[in-house]
């Protein structure tokens, strides 16, 4: 199973250019989507899952052209938007139940069974009675992918679920994407570099409508050893560092002296120390290119 | 802080294209309105001031409802706004006082409504000063006028629903509350209308309408045309009160609003169940997920199915919201209150039938089930978005056809549940009133079919422009306006002389001659509506189909960001079985329409249009104008048959009819005049030659070889038979039950009168101006057979009539023999002696009735279910008949019959010979009904027409001005003198009264009236209600005996004279002659001028002792006369104290004097000389209320003064 995506454009009424010539292949597995916000990440989400068109471009499932066979693809379709609203005062069961209905599960027993399953493994299986309006948060973003599992989609998007969920919350979360994908492509857009690090089997760095890496978060990472280099430098000094060298980034320490990130070929003078890339170093640097 | 929220809200509404969408809507209509009616208006003395204040604000009240049902999208979405947005999570915590948002919001968003009806009065303003408006109705421009219409009433208004819709925005943050509370005060107001507006609540009605109209048209309910036109609406009484009251309650509740308003009402949810967070059971299990197999099924069958369970979903997401609850609940009272009440039709009060519980309601509530259809369409279609849950739902396999039907069947879902409310009222009402016969059948069929696909059609279209339009406000905005744009079109079309236009096609889900409700008799149910019906509702019920394709295009699912996008997206919808559909559609919509207007306009013997009529009239005139004033010889004697089909719906009429010259004048040349609806074959017996024949105006004109000279004959042999029916044309008079056939059908000797009367188009055919005549009784050349509308004169009649054998046929006089013969009935009729000539056919089955009176045996023939009303029409009967036959001598009939006819056919009853053809409204009238406590129609109709024998076919008048007092007038009469012997002489004065207020309403609003001896052979105000009231005053002022005698000795000189016909003047000579000289100018007063009195008691000094009082009154009487608008004049010898004026006075006017039970002590008449006088009486009781005319013999339109001391 193969997600190829050609030449992707779009560009906003405003002038915004939100994605540009997008080329990527996406194969089965975890898809981390990393980048800044307004990187067109968004639109790339919504784009795949058939909820706007491009302006020119093909996002070809397989053998499925998505923009011409729309219905085919939202069949195998599993998405979870950015943010999103409930009907008021319904149910979590009879929400799935009238979601699962749209996904095309005629049987009533089927739909019940599959209703139960997703409730049970999103936890929420004690407050199936209760309206999905009042959940709270985390338990909103839980009801998400249940309703998202109900058509056991080949194709999943999820646009950055993790923002606002407690740490508990973002690791089942995360466990049960990572479960899925398994089976299935999961493409999963974030700004946040730790959601990606451990589980995603492959990624990507948009930024302005470009890719401007593609790999494994592991392959990401060794390209970048032994060139990461860090030093605690005075708040004062920080600007003539960032002019001397190439900052990826920079935090301050408990005694308001300033750590920074560079990446150098090799160690620019003994007061650098070397250490271990991460995927956070990745991004920055394919950012700052 | 609040002048910037308030400037940045401005800003918005400013950028805000659904601002100017309004204002351009909301001035556009006021500006064609009065442009357009001002410009058409005719010339005429009636004319009425489209710019006065009563006829502005009466506009511009409709006008502005309009934008009451769109507050919410401006007032209500202001705060609204907020919440949706969730701006309201960063507004909480800036710093500024709920005082600064609230009035900040609030007055930025009245600014906006306030710009906007600005708008609606420049319109208004500007229609009114454009070129070509006509003088003779515009008055000069008065901006007095316009500020008090817009300070005084339309901006209160706006403020009180403006701050009922925040409020309701605020409480519920929902801004569908406010739309659904707007539609229930609405309800609320007309229920308000309709339920103080009937007995003595009426100031409580004119005060509980927030709107004013109440008050205001209480205020000029006496008006004449005159004050209507000229006098400013003063805001003084029960309108100031009105207006107090409705501002201090707008302010009550915006206090009330600010007080409640917390700024964290906006987070906390009102309806949140607090949940507990989850037992941390499986927390950070890894699962091994296996999902269970569900097949999953796109198949087109599965789709409905999954359509209708989705639309279960919608369908118990409206029904079981509070706003859609309350709005069953309003509705509900309101459809069960109309029912209930049943406003009389033709003044007449029915028993609720069903096809009454069907209909009654339906005027107004149909307008409510179409603004929730607008309404709920948008909420349906708007529904995943507003919820933010459109990307689960639009990234789902579910096909957008499916999703589309489940709306639309969501809402005809609603719309059932909203119908099922009058079949429910309608049971309640019927149950109540102890009605027995239970129709469910005629209860489904007409809710759930007729008017069920009445309102699918409207479905149709809200979905479809919901799909369309950019928001739900603009897409509501532009439904409302399509019923606007229905009654528009004909008068636009006509302006523009666009005939095509004014065809029902293209005013959307319009049928012909069907407004709402339906015709329905029990004789033949719907009868010929429903073919026309169904015809019209297929080619809409194409329309519909082809819209809800056009929605399916249209549909947003996902988003797009420009118009091209939006576009190219639609385009790309448009193709294989969708394309082919639509075009097909298309075809049969485009087809169906054709043939629709062909069969309407073209394909009609019967059935003429406007161009037609003119087109007739101009080559009547044209062509034989010339024999306009042709003399011609009178029927006298008619030997004929009449075969009715019931089954086939056709009839025959075969017979010989002579005619006789009746005048010195020599006649050679005949003009016959046949039917322009029926086929009739016309045979001359005497040798004649034809000199001109028209197919169209079905004239033929023969010159006889031997001309007529006094008391010559001709006979002619007439055949006439009906053109069959057209889909969409009745043709045929004959109906399958109760068919009522008048001689209409017969040719006539002589041309028609039907010339061009509008001055336009006669200059644009080239006619002079016609002169009309004046026809003034004392002119003699028009009392005579010369005149040609004078067709007296009696006839022999006799005819065989017949019908299918389970129906009976009826027409004038005795019947000779009956007989069958191949399954059908013949009924051998002839009159018993001579009979005026007025001639009806019926047939139907009916259940006889009879009962005797002391001169004749009475008959009556009606449906078998109808037995609510006999013994009041045999009542009546006998009454009248007693009352003239022992005043005015006997009739010649040993049988009267009354026979009913359907309601569809008509309503009134009338006498022909002993045949009285009957309406089926007078059977199914409820005489137990309060508001029939003072017309008991049957009684009052029976008593009335038979009363005609003597007045109309004895004494038959000269068709000129006046002459209907005699007829109509008497009639009335003797139908009240039949009130008073049958019951009593209160019931009589209810009546009396009843007619009073009506001949002062109907003189006010017609602004036509002359002295009754020139009345005009149609005003009914005055040839019935007036003259009435005046035959009798002159009853009692002269005594009943005297002055029945004087009618005697009139009835007995004019009864079956030749010419010269009687006419008003010599009516009211005779009176005259029986009236002593100081009464005489009460026969002035009352039958030659129009005379009005304004009393009133100014003090009162009672003295009692012993049980006699000694009364001491200071009265201020004036009389004046009127001009046909209600000009005041007091004549040359004007009498004149202070401010007041008076004709001079020797008037002797009867008081009532009353004891302290209110019993009557004593009617007193009292001579009065001077406006201002003084009397000393002294009366035996204890006298507690004196009454100025306690019997309303005078008239008067303000009574006020009348009366003095307590009731």
């Amino acid at each position: 199973m193969i997600l190829k995506i050609q030449n992707l454009s779009k560009t906003y009424p405003n002038g915004t250019k939100a994605l540009d010539k997008v080329n990527i292949n996406i194969t089965k597995g975890m898809f981390g989507l990393l980048g800044p916000n307004g990187a067109g990440k968004s639109t790339l989400m919504r784009t795949i899952a058939t909820l706007q068109a491009p302006d020119t471009g093909i996002i070809q499932l397989d053998d499925i052209d998505t923009q011409l066979e729309k219905m085919s693809l939202r069949k195998v379709l599993g998405y979870l938007p950015q943010e999103f609203g409930v009907y008021p005062n319904i149910s979590a069961e009879k929400l799935l139940d009238y979601l699962a209905r749209l996904k095309g599960i005629t049987s009533r027993s089927e739909r019940q069974s599959i209703i139960d399953y997703c409730l049970h493994v999103t936890n929420l299986t004690d407050q199936r009675k209760k309206s999905v309006s009042g959940y709270s948060g985390g338990m909103k973003q839980r009801f998400g992918i249940a309703q998202m599992m109900l058509n056991n989609p080949k194709l999943i998007i999820v646009d950055e679920p993790t923002a606002g969920l407690d740490p508990a919350e973002r690791q089942r979360f995360l466990n049960i994407l990572r479960e899925i994908s398994t089976k299935s492509i999961v493409i999963f857009s974030t700004h946040i570099v730790d959601d990606i690090k451990d589980l995603c089997t492959d990624m990507a760095i948009l930024n302005k409508g470009n890719i401007l890496y593609h790999s494994s978060p592991e392959d990401a990472i060794s390209t970048l050893q032994g060139q990461i280099f860090t030093k605690n430098i005075s708040r004062e000094s920080l600007p003539s560092a960032e002019d001397q060298y190439h900052v990826l980034s920079s935090s301050f320490n408990r005694d308001n002296s300033i750590r920074i990130r560079i990446l150098s070929s090799e160690s620019p003078d003994d007061t650098f120390i070397s250490i271990v890339p991460t995927l956070e170093d990745v991004y920055f640097s394919a950012l700052q290119n | 802080m609040l002048a910037t929220i308030f400037k940045f809200e401005l800003q918005y509404w400013m950028k805000n294209p659904l601002v100017y969408v309004f204002s351009a809507v909301l001035f556009a209509i006021p500006f064609m309105t009065m442009w357009g009616m001002s410009v058409e208006a005719n010339t005429g003395d009636n004319l009425v001031m489209m710019n006065s204040y009563y006829k502005l604000n009466n506009m511009a009240n409709t006008f502005s409802l309009l934008l009451v049902f769109i507050l919410p999208a401006i007032i209500g979405n202001s705060v609204f706004r907020d919440f949706s947005s969730r701006m309201y999570t960063l507004l909480y915590s800036f710093p500024f006082s709920k005082k600064e948002y609230l009035i900040a919001k609030f007055a930025s968003a009245m600014s906006v409504v306030m710009i906007i009806l600005f708008t609606l009065v420049i319109g208004f303003l500007l229609g009114s000063l454009m070129p070509g408006v006509k003088e003779t109705v515009i008055l000069p421009f008065d901006i007095g006028n316009y500020l008090q219409l817009t300070f005084v009433f339309l901006l209160p208004n706006m403020l009180f629903f403006g701050v009922v819709v925040f409020a309701l925005t605020l409480y519920t943050r929902n801004i569908y509350v406010s739309f659904i509370g707007i539609i229930i005060m609405i309800i609320i107001q007309s229920f308000g209308k309709g339920v103080l507006g009937v007995s003595g609540y009426e100031t409580a009605a004119a005060l509980l309408d927030p709107t004013g109209e109440t008050a205001i048209k209480q205020m000029v309910k006496y008006w004449t045309l005159e004050e209507r036109n000229f006098n400013a609406i003063p805001v003084t009484g029960v309108i100031l009160y009105n207006r107090i009251l409705w501002l201090t309650i707008s302010v009550l509740v915006f206090i009330h609003m600010y007080i409640k308003f917390e700024f964290n009402q906006f987070v906390s949810t009102r309806s949140t169940q607090k949940i507990k967070a989850s037992e941390i059971e499986n927390e950070n299990k890894i699962f091994l997920l296996s999902l269970p197999t569900a097949s999953t099924n796109f198949s087109k069958m599965n789709q409905l199915k999954t359509a209708w369970h989705l639309s279960s979903i919608d369908f118990r997401s409206i029904m079981f919201s509070w706003p859609f609850t309350s709005i069953l609940f309003a509705g509900g009272m309101l459809v069960l209150f109309q029912q209930y009440q049943m406003g009389p039709q033709n003044g007449i009060v029915s028993i609720p039938t069903t096809s009454n519980m069907l209909r009654f309601p339906m005027f107004f509530f149909s307008a409510i089930i179409n603004l929730l259809t607008f309404l709920y369409a948008g909420i349906l279609m708007y529904k995943g978005r507003l919820s933010r849950m459109d990307a689960l739902i639009d990234t789902t396999p579910i096909s957008s056809w499916a999703m589309l039907l489940s709306k639309l069947i969501a809402l005809i879902k609603m719309q059932f549940v909203l119908l099922t409310l009058v079949l429910i009222g309608g049971v309640i009402a019927q149950i109540v009133a102890g009605y027995d016969r239970y129709e469910w059948s005629h209860y489904f069929f007409e809710l759930y079919i007729l008017q069920g696909i009445h309102f699918i059609a409207w479905a149709c279209l809200a979905i479809c422009i919901h799909s369309i339009a950019k928001n739900l406000y603009l897409g509501y905005f532009l439904l409302i306006l399509i019923p606007i744009f229905n009654l528009v079109l004909p008068p636009v079309a006509d302006y523009i002389g666009a005939d095509i236009l004014k065809s029902n096609i293209f005013q959307f889900n319009s049928v012909k001659d069907i407004f709402i409700g339906f015709d329905y008799s029990d004789f033949n149910g719907y009868g010929a509506q429903l073919t026309t019906y169904f015809s019209y509702k297929f080619y809409w019920m194409l329309c519909s189909i082809g819209l809800v394709i056009i929605a399916l295009l249209f549909w947003k699912r996902g988003r797009t960001f420009t118009l091209s996008e939006r576009w190219n997206v639609i385009i790309s919808r448009c193709k294989g079985i969708t394309a082919y559909a639509l075009g097909l559609i298309f075809l049969a919509f485009v087809g169906t329409g054709f043939t629709i207007y062909h069969h309407e306009n073209t394909v009609s013997k019967t059935s003429f249009t406007d161009e037609d009529i003119n087109m007739i009239s101009l080559q009547n005139e044209k062509q034989f104008g010339h024999l306009e004033h042709l003399i011609q010889p009178k029927l006298v004697d008619v030997n004929m048959s009449m075969d009715i089909y019931p089954e086939e719906k056709k009839f025959n009429l075969k017979g010989n009819f002579t005619y006789i010259n009746k005048t010195n004048h020599v006649i050679d040349t005949i003009v016959i005049a046949k039917s322009l609806k029926e086929i009739t074959t016309c045979e001359i017996q005497q040798s004649h030659r034809t000199i001109a024949s028209d197919d169209i105006l079905r004239y033929e004109v023969v010159v006889l070889d031997d001309a007529l000279l006094l008391g010559d004959s001709i006979t002619i042999d007439i055949e006439v038979s009906n053109y069959p029916n057209t889909l969409l044309h009745h043709n045929s008079r004959v109906i399958s039950n109760g068919t009522l056939i008048s001689d209409h059908i017969l040719p006539v000797l002589g041309i028609r009168d039907a010339f061009l009367s509008n001055p336009k188009d006669r200059k644009k055919n080239g006619l002079a101006p016609r002169e009309s005549t004046e026809l003034n009784p004392s002119d003699s050349t028009l009392l005579g057979y010369e005149y040609g509308a004078n067709d007296q004169g009696l006839i022999r009649y006799e005819c065989v009539i017949s019908t299918s054998s389970d129906q009976t046929p009826f027409t004038m006089g005795n019947i000779k023999e009956v007989t069958q013969k191949n399954e059908r009935t013949y009924h051998h009729y002839k009159s018993n002696g001579l009979i005026v000539n007025a001639m009806s056919w019926m047939s139907g089955t009916y259940e006889k009735l009879s009962a005797s009176g002391k001169y004749q045996e009475l008959e009556m023939y009606r449906h078998p279910e109808q037995r609510y009303n006999d013994v009041h029409f045999f009542d009546g009967l006998n009454a009248s008949l007693d009352y003239c036959s022992d005043w005015f001598g006997p009739l010649p009939y040993d049988t009267m019959r009354i026979v009913e006819y359907p309601e569809t056919e008509g309503t009134f009853a009338t006498v022909h010979g002993n045949l009285m053809p009957y309406s089926e409204t007078y059977f199914k009238c409820d005489v137990h009904d309060h508001q029939n406590d003072v017309f008991n129609m049957p009684f009052y109709v029976s008593a009335h027409e038979i009363a005609h024998c003597w007045w109309a076919h004895n004494v038959d008048p000269a068709n000129v001005l006046g002459g209907r007092i005699i007829t109509e007038g008497m009639a009335d009469y003797i139908a009240m003198k039949s009130i008073e012997q049958k019951y009593d002489s209160d019931k009589l004065l209810k009546f009396r009264k009843e007619y009073h207020k009506l001949y002062l309403k109907e003189r006010a609003d017609q602004a036509n009236e002359t002295a009754l001896i020139h009345s005009s052979l149609d005003n009914e105000y005055l040839n019935y209600r007036k003259a009435s009231l005046a035959i009798y005053t002159m009853s009692e002022y002269l005594g009943e005996d005297v002055l029945n005698k004087a009618l005697a000795r009139f009835e007995n000189r004019y009864k079956h004279t030749e010419p010269p016909y009687a006419t008003s003047l010599d009516f009211v000579d005779y009176i005259r002659v029986a009236t002593p000289d100081t009464l005489k100018y009460l026969v002035h007063d009352m039958f030659e001028a129009i005379t009005l009195y304004e009393n009133a008691i100014q003090s009162v000094d009672i003295d009692i002792d012993q049980g006699i009082s000694h009364i001491d009154i200071q009265l201020e009487i004036t009389k004046y006369r009127s001009d046909q608008k209600g000009k005041h004049s007091y004549g040359d010898d004007i009498l004149q104290a202070g401010e007041k004026k008076s004709l001079p006075l020797s008037d002797y006017i009867e008081f009532g004097f009353f004891d302290d039970e209110d019993s009557l002590i004593e009617n007193r008449i009292i001579h009065i000389e001077n406006i201002n006088s003084n009397h000393q009486l002294v009366i035996t009781g204890n006298v507690s209320r004196i009454v100025i005319d306690p019997n309303y013999l005078l008239f008067a339109v303000n009574r006020d003064g009348n009366e003095w001391g307590l009731k």
